[in-house]
């Protein structure tokens, strides 16, 4: 983060936004199109998280046996990073 | 492993057996002519199970090394040691905290690299906290993947969660003096090739996709929305912020993608039509 950054940040946390940002908005736009109106929480993608990173290192078609998964690690980047984390754990392994 | 290839092979070596043999052998030998005492044979008896135990171990040390599969175990052996007592378990417990140990640094390569001086403390407390969390639940374990897999995932829970709590508390002194020198991300209304009328229309767009969120969404979505939107909050600490728990933050979230998605729908928009907008030059 720069000098830019920080200060903004600061701002944001003495005067908070009372707006969603351009960009958060366009953000929520890009997932809209694939969007399924069935959904899963977190608590269950990570119950199945470890079956997917094996299944996607293994076959790579995690993403085709279980698209609700993958939708719900398109929406939440919180998820994402944990599936990310995970997989370049086992990729390593795999290779060694 | 050169001391447990020891303990492997020490366990087998039978002195007294060796002793009785070369007893039986000296009986003979005395028959022959030759004598020697008891003391003597039991000397020569513990060399020899003295050399036979380092030779068997080189070998054993030598096979593990290069062939680390056979030290590995299956998920029902993880789940049986873990739950055994005393040798049994502690030997299993310290096999887990080198597999946590060695998964770790690729785990949180996007945000620490082992030379930073937070990174031991961290994979320390990670390690012990997984260990403590994976004896918890071992009953849970269903067996659908490999159990070293399924203490991975626990381990980057507890690792990532960590590190989203200190980078949103404390990441200002350490961020001002990263990437000082790295440009600013571009703003997506920032592009200063865009002609007058890109910019006019991506205004326009922009205003009335803001005017549809604002009649659609409750004021608890805008809320999450604003929250997310601030310096990429991590959704655990916006969920923290509106009372709420990250499950139940996403459903909301998913809940204001769905009214969106519906209500572009009925006027016309579509979303990649919005976007491919922003893309222009």
């Amino acid at each position: 983060m720069n000098l830019r950054a920080f200060i903004k940040k600061i701002q944001n946390i003495i005067n908070p936004p009372k707006e969603i940002s351009n960009e958060t908005i366009l953000g929520f736009l890009r997932v809209l199109e694939t969007l399924e109106a069935e959904e899963i929480s977190c608590d269950e993608l990570y119950e199945k998280l470890d079956q997917y990173v094996e299944r996607e290192v293994d076959k790579k078609d995690a993403a085709l046996l279980m698209p609700l998964m993958r939708e719900h690690l398109d929406t939440c980047t919180d998820c994402c990073e944990e599936y990310e984390a995970l997989l370049h754990i086992i990729q390593e392994n795999e290779q060694k | 492993m050169w001391f447990a290839s020891i303990a492997i092979c020490g366990a087998s070596v039978d002195v007294e057996k060796a002793i009785a043999e070369e007893k039986k052998s000296s009986y003979i030998a005395r028959a022959k002519g030759s004598h020697r005492s008891y003391a003597q044979i039991k000397r020569k008896c513990r060399g020899l199970a003295c050399k036979k135990l380092v030779r068997d171990s080189l070998i054993l040390s030598f096979l593990l090394y290069n062939f680390p599969i056979m030290a590995s175990r299956t998920n029902e052996a993880w789940l049986a040691d873990l739950r055994a007592n005393g040798e049994t378990r502690n030997m299993a417990l310290e096999d887990l905290r080198a597999v946590i140990q060695k998964g770790l640094p690729y785990a949180l390569s996007r945000w620490l690299s082992p030379d930073q001086p937070q990174f031991g403390a961290l994979v320390d407390e990670v390690t012990q906290e997984t260990l403590l969390r994976v004896l918890d639940q071992l009953d849970t374990f269903e067996g659908r993947s490999q159990f070293t897999t399924w203490v991975h995932k626990i381990a980057v829970r507890i690792a990532l969660t960590e590190l989203r709590r200190k980078r949103w508390r404390d990441s200002s002194l350490d961020e001002l003096t990263e990437n000082e020198d790295a440009p600013p991300p571009p703003g997506l209304l920032a592009d200063s090739h865009a002609g007058p009328e890109v910019s006019a229309e991506r205004s326009d767009m922009l205003t009335r996709v803001r005017r549809i969120i604002e009649e659609e969404l409750t004021d608890r979505q805008r809320q999450a929305l604003i929250l997310l939107g601030m310096q990429d909050m991590p959704i655990e600490d916006a969920a923290r912020k509106l009372k709420t728990n990250r499950n139940a933050l996403y459903n909301l979230l998913h809940d204001a993608r769905l009214r969106l998605r519906t209500r572009l729908a009925t006027e016309d928009i579509a979303p990649n039509d919005v976007l491919s907008l922003f893309e222009q030059k």
